[in-house]
C-alpha cells in the first residue's frame, strides 16, 4: 500500500519549506517553486496561490525581504531574500519539527 | 500570451482596490505564470493547454485575496482617521493671503486718509482683497483632507483666476459708476471681466471629476442615471427660462437689452450651483 501526502500536515510548514529554499540563495516565485517540486522528487507540488500567501506573510513577519530584477523580457520578477531573523526562525522550526518527529514516530 | 495573463489576474482582482501592493502582487504573479506557461510550452504542449494548465497551478486565490482585501481596507481606513497636517506650502500660501489681506486694510486707510476720498480707499482695498482671495482659493483646493485628495495644481489656478476675475469684476465697475464715470465704461469692465470668468466656471464645473478618497473598497457609488436626468432637465429649464426673459425685455422695449442680457448671468451662476448640488450628492 502506497502512502498519500497529508497536505494539511505539510501546508503548516509552508513558511519553513520556503526559509529553506532561500538559506542557499536569493530566488523569485517560479523558481522556489520548481524547487520544491524538485526537493520533494516530483511527490510535492505546492499551490502557487500558497506561496504567495506564504511571502506575504514572511515578508510581513520580517524573516524575508524582496526586490524587483531587472529583466526587460517577459516582466520583473520579484526575488526574495532571507534574514537573519528568518535564518533563526529556520532554525528553530526545524528543531521544533525534529523533536515533533520524534514524539510523533514514538506514538504512531 | 502575456496580455492574456494580465487579463486573467486583472479579472482575479477586479473586485479589489488596486493598491500598490495588489499592482505588485499581479506583476509579479505575471511574470512567474509567464515562465511556467513557457515551461509547458517548451516541453510540447500547445498555447491553450499551457495556459489552462497554468492557471489551474495557481490553485485556490480566496486566502490571499481575502487578506488582501483586509489589508487595502485597512490602509483605506487609516488613512481616512489619519489626520492631514498642514504641509509648509499651504501654511505659506494662507499666510500670504492673510497678511495681503491686511496690508490692504492698512494701505486703503491711508490712501482714505491721504485723498479724503471714500471711493479711492475702497478701490485700493477690493486690489488687495483680490489678490488675498485669489491665494485663498488657490490654496484652499489644492489642499488634501482627510476625505479629499488636493487638486490638481493647474485646475486650481484656473478656479483662483477665475474668482479673482468674478470678485474685480463686480466691485471694479461698481466702484468705477460711484466715481460717476460713464455707463459704458462701467458695462465694459464688467462684460470683461465677468463673462471670461463664467465661461471659465462653466467649463470646469463640467469637467469637475471627483476627489473624494474612495471610502468602500468595492469603489465609489456614481451618479445613478434618474438623478443625471433630473441635473439635465434642470439645467436645460434655466437655459430656456433666460432665453426666454431676455426676448420678453427685448419684445417690450428692444432698449431694454442693456439690461436683461444679465438674467444669462444668473441662469450660468445657478448651472453652477447645480453642478455643485450633484456633485455632492455622489455619495
Amino acid at each position: 500500500m502506497n502512502g498519500k501526502i497529508s497536505s494539511d500536515l505539510l501546508r503548516g510548514h509552508t513558511d519553513t519549506i520556503v526559509l529553506g529554499i532561500l538559506q542557499y540563495g536569493d530566488s523569485y516565485g517560479y523558481e522556489i517553486y520548481k524547487k520544491i517540486i524538485e526537493k520533494s522528487d516530483g511527490l510535492y507540488e505546492l499551490k502557487e496561490a500558497t506561496l504567495y500567501s506564504s511571502y506575504r506573510r514572511l515578508e510581513q513577519e520580517g524573516n524575508i525581504n524582496s526586490y524587483w530584477g531587472d529583466e526587460t523580457q517577459g516582466g520583473r520578477r520579484k526575488y526574495y531574500t532571507i534574514t537573519s531573523s528568518g535564518e533563526q526562525v529556520y532554525h528553530q522550526n526545524k528543531l521544533d519539527w525534529e523533536f515533533t518527529k520524534k514524539i510523533i514516530d514514538r506514538l504512531l | 500570451m502575456k496580455i492574456k495573463i494580465e487579463n486573467y489576474l486583472d479579472s482575479l482582482f477586479d473586485d479589489i482596490h488596486e493598491t500598490k501592493q495588489v499592482r505588485e502582487l499581479k506583476e509579479e504573479m505575471a511574470a512567474n505564470l509567464l515562465d511556467k506557461i513557457n515551461d509547458f510550452i517548451a516541453n510540447g504542449d500547445n498555447k491553450e493547454k499551457a495556459f489552462k494548465k497554468g492557471v489551474a497551478s495557481l490553485g485556490n486565490v480566496d486566502e490571499l485575496i481575502n487578506n488582501l482585501r483586509t489589508a487595502s481596507q485597512a490602509k483605506v481606513e487609516r488613512n481616512l482617521l489619519k489626520p492631514k497636517p498642514l504641509n509648509k506650502k499651504h501654511v505659506m500660501g494662507y499666510m500670504t493671503a492673510t497678511v495681503v489681506l491686511l496690508l490692504g486694510f492698512v494701505v486703503a486707510g491711508i490712501v482714505y486718509l491721504l485723498s479724503n476720498n471714500v471711493i479711492y480707499g475702497v478701490a485700493t482695498f477690493v486690489s488687495f482683497a483680490v489678490v488675498s482671495s485669489a491665494l485663498y482659493v488657490y490654496y484652499g483646493l489644492t489642499q488634501e483632507t482627510a476625505f479629499n485628495y488636493g487638486m490638481k495644481a493647474p485646475r486650481a489656478l484656473a478656479y483662483s483666476v477665475a474668482s479673482a476675475a468674478t470678485l474685480a469684476g463686480i466691485f471694479m465697475p461698481l466702484l468705477l459708476y460711484l466715481n460717476g464715470n460713464r455707463l459704458v465704461a462701467v458695462f465694459t469692465v464688467l462684460l470683461l471681466l465677468i463673462i471670461p470668468s463664467i465661461i471659465a466656471f462653466i467649463y470646469l464645473g463640467l469637467t469637475e471629476k471627483s476627489r473624494e478618497k474612495i471610502t468602500a473598497v468595492s469603489g465609489y457609488q456614481q451618479l445613478n442615471p434618474q438623478s443625471v436626468k433630473v441635473k439635465d432637465t434642470l439645467s436645460g429649464a434655466i437655459w430656456i427660462f433666460a432665453t426666454a426673459i431676455f426676448l420678453i425685455g427685448i419684445f417690450v422695449r428692444w432698449q431694454y437689452w442693456k439690461y436683461s442680457w444679465i438674467v444669462f448671468l444668473f441662469a450660468a451662476g445657478f448651472q453652477v450651483v447645480l453642478e455643485a448640488f450633484f456633485q455632492s450628492r455622489r455619495r
